[in-house]
């Protein structure tokens, strides 16, 4: 069995049964980190374990099945259908991973999904200005104030 | 079957210089894209008009590949988006995901956080109106 293989073995295990625990044991011990939508920066493997119980206090049902995967040069792309009870609804969602591995463990993990039906269900009444601010882009996404010759409206 | 590079390929040359007339050279003609913030689309005239709106409202809309990966029919595409809208230039990563068929896709999923593009997008909705209304249902 490969790396890869035994990785996707542990992730799909983790989505059957997701807990603090088995996501913090996707990671690297000594280097790995994630970046979900709306974080500012790399979140190290410390952390995740608490992000995670975070996660699932959020939807506790929370799980998924990978859909379809494929890897190039170091990079594994992974495509899982999530599912789990948000603000008292049942809800479907999408979330395509795209990760380093070194060894059987991430390196290096990014996470990309549309968070905007899941805070629409957990905070029906947010404004908009507040949904923006939840969305903390990742470093990069205002790159000028538009004064430049770049930056007509 | 045709070479995933040689799809990539295609993918980052449109994206050098868009054109919503050229998708044909990516997309099979009863393609289904979807995408956040948009409606979901269905054929090619569908997905043309879907992106003549999406280049009305950021007319600079340029995007560079960063990562790809493929297995079986699945194409993974890992890139960066930048135009200017409402005042300012804007990058935001994203992931497309293609099932093809022969050297065409026949589905495109898209994913990015549509999160903090909310308030930009409500600074223009005139703007947007006309983007959501440009893709048939």
């Amino acid at each position: 069995m490969s790396d890869v293989e035994r990785f996707l073995a542990r992730f799909e295990q983790f989505g059957r049964e997701a807990s603090p625990e088995r996501y913090e044991d996707l990671f690297d011990p000594s280097e790995g980190t994630v970046l979900h939508p709306g974080m500012t920066a790399p979140l190290p493997r410390r952390q995740v374990r608490a992000y995670m119980a975070t996660y699932l206090a959020a939807i506790p049902d929370f799980l998924f099945e990978v859909e379809s995967w494929a890897e190039r040069g170091g990079t594994l792309f992974v495509e899982a259908r999530n599912r789990g009870t948000v603000g008292g609804e049942g809800l479907e969602w999408r979330t395509v991973y795209c990760v380093t591995l070194r060894g059987d463990r991430v390196l290096r993990g990014r996470a990309y999904a549309d968070r905007v039906p899941i805070l629409a269900r957990l905070l029906p009444d947010m404004t908009l200005a507040q949904a923006a601010a939840l969305g903390a882009p990742a470093p990069g996404l205002d790159v000028s104030d538009g004064s430049g010759p770049d930056g007509a409206p | 079957m045709t070479d995933p590079a040689e799809f990539v390929r295609r993918f980052a040359t449109f994206w050098s210089a868009p054109e919503p007339e050229r998708l044909s050279e990516l997309l099979t003609p009863d393609v289904t894209l979807v995408q956040p913030l948009a409606p979901r689309t269905r054929g090619l005239a569908a997905a043309e008009a879907s992106f003549r709106g999406l280049f009305a409202l950021v007319p600079d809309l340029r995007a560079s590949v960063d990562r790809w990966g493929a297995h079986g029919d699945a194409v993974f595409i890992e890139f960066r988006l930048r135009g200017t809208f409402a005042g300012r230039i804007r990058e935001w990563p994203a992931v497309d995901r293609f099932t093809l068929r022969g050297d065409k896709a026949s589905e495109r999923v898209s994913y990015f956080d549509a999160t903090a593009l909310l308030l930009p997008l409500a600074r223009r909705p005139l703007a947007v109106w006309r983007w959501w209304r440009s893709a048939p249902r």
